[in-house]
């Protein structure tokens, strides 16, 4: 009796104080997460232009060289409607991504599409912003105005709307405390509203003036039965820049503010993968269909990179704390609904003694699909340095496209048959190599894909020994490689099994330049590397392959007489060393292989519109 | 040769630069925490505490432990008020708090996932936002003896009765009387209802204008009541702007004051965050919780000294002119005989008298009004007229009536 007497007395008399800052309950920057921000698109992006005068280049490439001159037709392309939508669907499509929720402008409504949820303002009868054909100047100008009388306000009812529904959203809210408890009310603190208030923004896109030029080319080729045929190849390049503006929405003062401008640029040799080949001169539809081809791969380009511009900016960029850590395994609470791609790169970070460190990287390899339900991870794979529970992950701005320069042998030999002498050199052939490489994984964001690597390759060596009476024999290569990376322990190390289907050929000259022997042959190169990551944008490789080529061609060129075909002197097998060291570098514009490149994902979105629609049903 | 040499050194590079050098950092063994760094967050409810806890370790597990540890620690003997008061009480728990920091799980109602992660000195340093059920830390205590001191005092005194009056009766204040009268309830003091048809009596309301001075309308209504102590709040709202949406931060002002004295025990003031809310009197509920947690805590305190020193009563006499000033000397030598403590008087005429004493050992009006007639030496007999809480009022008259006329 007595010791519960005493209890009852205790418990009633226990000091307790209450919570008087939601701060307290809140995480600090060294487990930051993302959260999600409001996007206001448009559905057109804004050209200076609205015809390209394109000139085009006539070449002839014949046996002796290829000789181009200008040609005396201009094109001028106008950008029809269904162009200019496209173009902006596209741009949109990559710059406000499944990691926003998103604010459409419709005729008589705006829209809010947060993760879960839809939210309707009606518009009155303010009209649908079109930003048309106009100088960058004019645009913002016209944006501006747009932006902050009317829509502003409306803009503004929508987020007051939608703020508790985004809070419910949102990665950490108050839990366990007295509010959320007892007093059964939700309760935003002025603080989330702030942040929530705050977090809109408006993405509007300008294309710059344009310079384009088109190549048209004609050469011959020979059919099986042994005749020349002439060919024409059109291709465009269109250099693109694109102006992103970004406003943020200042809720105290009703208005959009400028927050930045970024210019986004698709990079040079933007059509190499539009080229049109035809066997007879291209009317002016076949040449506006290429066009309008590589006006898209252009596009796209500069988007992919809008779309890495962004995720250098600590607003955009997902942050995240590793839940789970095990043996390299990590698991994170962020997934499509992120706009997270697989094998996307993340920072390890650790706040060390009051600074930053990098501890390592990671890599996305299984993306949750986490559109409807929070609890869905992502799980990564630690490639390089340390993790644990509790880091923190940051999004490295990536696209998965490198610049490689390598440096080794590539060589070949050609085994002379009754009296011809061997011809190339198998060891010492010094050669520069250069490849695009791009991780599939990531462009096409597969995971059956993940760290396969597409790289398209040219260089050229030379053999040091002269070991036939035509000299050195100069090596010239190109073509397609494949390889699949394993990353093998947590030191950046990975191993690639692969190899390169291409063409290899050689030339040398006499002293004299009496004659010069020239040789051609379709290789298939297995090989493996060795490589490592520095960081996902620099890696060093070595390489190690077997050169095995069949020969296709072989010629003795004489400036006086008709060439003599040296095809059935050689062997038809040949093989030869294909060794190298290779530097490996990233590159945020990725020009023509933009075509590369699947859209971020819309699972997130098509479920959006299918719960919306179940709501005006009644469902 | 050289090919090999130049391999060697290239993957040794490699290898070294791989893999780096680990800081090297000595797990803690000792039985206590290694962090002691805790705060207070907010009382969530009457018998639990949140708060948040910073632990360290070599690991994320070690240091989620010793957060843990640092949590029940904080109980224990952090804070403003420990379970644990004096260097006895603590010589006598290093056992079971022990035990608790082995195995703090059953003590904690909710922890939070990571709030902030960062290393000094090659520590993890990991903190956490945790729930703590400190009724079953106190009950633990209490069932092992450690706190035994306190069942004294409980057993002398018991729980004060407390009164929750209102300054005002609008509508927040009406929600802060609620809310406290829950809170109360909830750790089981006997509370008294004010309401807005409550009155004053009578008796209270002649006796209050016969001591003169500036009259107070709550006193007077605890007096009514009986209460041991009575609570005043008041509460207000102001209301502001974020991000362009309205908001409201409730402040609620409460003062506790003995009854019987009028004497100051406890005051406080407290605000709920600014928040947006569709019921306003949620943000009331928020502030009050803050603000009974508090002044709770004061009253205990002041609770305790009066188990100690002495329980206030009010005493009034009524008598008569001709028997007043016998009456009154043995009235006072009947209370000097009860208490060490001096006796004030507070009120005194011809024929009626108020005296404040402080007693030990008699916890109410009515024991007290036994104690006095065994010690009164004066003209009459004692007619006990009210003695609720530490009011008592009664007559004393040699002859004749009383002058006071009573309804």
């Amino acid at each position: 009796m007595h010791r519960l007497f005493s209890l009852v007395l205790l418990l009633a008399f226990f000091p307790l104080t209450a919570l008087s800052d939601a701060k307290q309950v809140a995480s600090d920057d060294t487990q930051k997460r993302y959260e999600r921000k409001v996007v206001l698109g448009f559905q057109e992006i804004a050209f200076e232009q609205n015809n390209l005068d394109v000139p085009i280049k006539f070449c002839k490439r014949r046996k002796e060289g290829t000789t181009c001159s200008w040609w005396n037709i201009r094109v001028n392309f106008p950008l029809d409607e269904t162009q200019r939508l496209k173009a902006g669907k596209t741009f949109y499509d990559w710059t406000i991504t499944s990691r926003f929720d998103k604010v459409l402008v419709e005729s008589g409504k705006m829209t809010l599409y947060t993760r879960k949820s839809v939210q309707e303002s009606p518009l009155g009868s303010f009209p649908v912003f079109r930003p048309g054909i106009v100088s960058n100047i004019e645009f913002r100008a016209n944006l501006e105005q747009y932006l902050n009388t009317e829509v502003a306000l409306m803009f503004k009812k929508l987020m007051m709307d939608a703020s508790k529904q985004r809070y419910k959203e949102l990665p950490e809210k108050e839990q366990a405390t007295f509010i959320t408890t007892k007093a059964k009310e939700l309760g935003m603190s002025a603080n989330v509203i702030r942040k929530l208030m705050n977090s809109a923004f408006v993405f509007a896109a300008h294309v710059d003036r344009i310079n384009a030029s088109g190549t048209l080319t004609q050469y011959y080729t020979k059919t099986l039965d042994g005749r020349s045929i002439p060919q024409w190849e059109i291709k465009f390049d269109i250099p693109m820049a694109v102006s992103l503006y970004i406003y943020r929405f200042d809720p105290e003062k009703d208005q959009f503010v400028l927050y930045k401008v970024w210019q986004a640029f698709s990079g040079a040799g933007t059509g190499a993968f539009d080229t049109r080949t035809m066997t007879f001169l291209p009317n002016a539809a076949q040449v506006t269909e290429a066009f309008k081809e590589t006006y898209q791969t252009a596009l796209k380009a500069a988007a992919i990179n809008a779309n890495y511009k962004m995720k250098e900016d600590d607003n955009f960029a997902i942050f995240v704390p590793i839940t789970g850590f095990d043996h390299r395994r990590i698991t994170v609470p962020v997934g499509i609904a992120e706009d997270i791609r697989v094998d996307h790169p993340f920072t390890v970070r650790e706040k060390v003694d009051g600074k930053w460190k990098v501890k390592g990287y990671a890599r996305a390899r299984d993306v949750g699909k986490n559109c409807m339900d929070d609890t869905v991870e992502t799980r990564m794979q630690l490639v390089k340095g340390r993790a644990e529970q509790a880091d923190l992950l940051r999004e490295y701005p990536w696209t998965g496209l490198f610049f490689q320069l390598g440096l080794g042998s590539n060589t070949l030999s050609l085994s002379g048959k009754s009296g011809w002498k061997d011809y190339g050199d198998m060891f010492a052939a010094p050669a520069l190599d250069l490849a695009a490489a791009l991780d599939l994984g990531y462009a096409a964001n597969s995971k059956a894909l993940s760290e396969f690597y597409i790289s398209f390759y040219a260089g050229g060596s030379f053999a040091i020994n002269s070991i036939t009476n035509y000299g050195q024999p100069l090596n010239y290569f190109g073509g397609l490689g494949f390889d699949k990376r394993f990353y093998v322990g947590a030191g950046g190390f990975f191993i690639g099994i692969g190899g390169r289907v291409g063409y290899m050929g050689g030339v040398s000259v006499t002293a004299d330049d009496d004659y010069s022997l020239s040789y051609g042959t379709i290789s298939l190169t297995p090989r493996m590397q060795l490589g490592w990551s520095f960081t996902p944008s620099f890696e060093l490789i070595v390489n190690a392959g077997w050169n095995l080529a069949f020969l296709v061609h072989g010629t003795i060129e004489q400036p006086s007489t008709a060439d003599i075909d040296t095809t059935d002197a050689y062997e038809t097998f040949t093989h030869g060393l294909n060794a190298g060291i290779t530097f490996s570098f990233h590159l945020p514009i990725v020009g023509a292989m933009s075509k590369m490149y699947s859209k971020p994902s819309k699972e997130c979105d098509a479920l959006k519109k299918n719960n919306a629609q179940k709501q005006e049903k009644g469902e | 040769m050289k090919k090999s040499l130049v391999f060697s050194l290239f993957f040794s590079l490699i290898l070294m630069v791989a893999c780096g050098s680990e800081p090297t950092c000595t797990p803690h063994k000792g039985p206590k925490p290694l962090s002691y760094e805790v705060t207070f967050v907010e009382s969530s409810g009457t018998g639990e505490m949140m708060v948040r806890a910073t632990g360290m370790g070599c690991t994320i597990e070690q240091a989620s432990l010793d957060a843990r540890r640092a949590a029940i620690w904080f109980v224990l003997e952090g804070g403003d008020k420990p379970i644990l008061k004096n260097a006895s009480e603590k010589m006598k728990a290093v056992g079971i708090e022990q035990q608790m920091f082995e195995n703090p799980a059953p003590y904690i109602r909710y922890q939070s996932p990571v709030k902030s992660k960062t290393r000094q000195n090659g520590k993890l340093k990991v903190a956490y936002v945790i729930k703590l059920d400190t009724g079953m830390i106190t009950e633990k205590m209490a069932s092992i003896g450690i706190i035994a001191s306190e069942e004294d005092l409980g057993e002398e005194l018991g729980l004060p009765t407390l009164a929750v009056i209102p300054k005002v009766h609008d509508q927040f204040s009406n929600t802060t009387v609620a809310v406290m009268q829950e809170y109360l309830q909830d750790k089981s003091f006997e509370v008294l209802v004010v309401d807005q048809n409550s009155q004053v009596n009578n008796l209270v309301k002649k006796l209050s204008t016969l001591e003169g001075g500036e009259p107070d309308p709550m006193h007077d209504m605890a007096l009514s009541l009986g209460s041991d102590i009575y609570i005043s709040v008041s509460a207000s709202l102001a209301t502001g702007s974020a991000g362009g949406m309205e908001t409201a931060k409730a402040s609620v002002q409460i003062q506790a004051y003995e009854t019987a004295t009028g004497k100051l025990v406890a005051s406080t003031s407290a605000y709920s965050p600014e928040r947006q809310v569709t019921d306003k009197n949620a943000l009331i509920q928020e502030a009050t919780n803050d603000a009974a947690a508090k002044v709770v805590s004061q009253i205990k305190k002041e609770w305790m000294k009066m188990a100690k020193k002495g329980k206030p009563f009010k005493i009034t006499v009524l008598s008569n002119s001709s028997d007043g000033p016998a009456v009154d000397g043995a009235v006072y030598g009947a209370l000097k005989e009860l208490s060490k403590r001096p006796i004030k008087r507070t009120a005194g005429g011809k024929a009626t008298f108020s005296y404040i004493a402080w007693i030990k050992n008699i916890p109410n009006a009515y024991e007290l009004f036994g104690a006095i007639k065994q010690h009164y030496k004066g003209p009459g007999q004692l007619e006990k007229v009210s003695d609720t809480g530490s009011f008592l009022v009664f007559k004393a008259t040699g002859n004749g009536e009383i002058e006071i006329s009573i309804e």
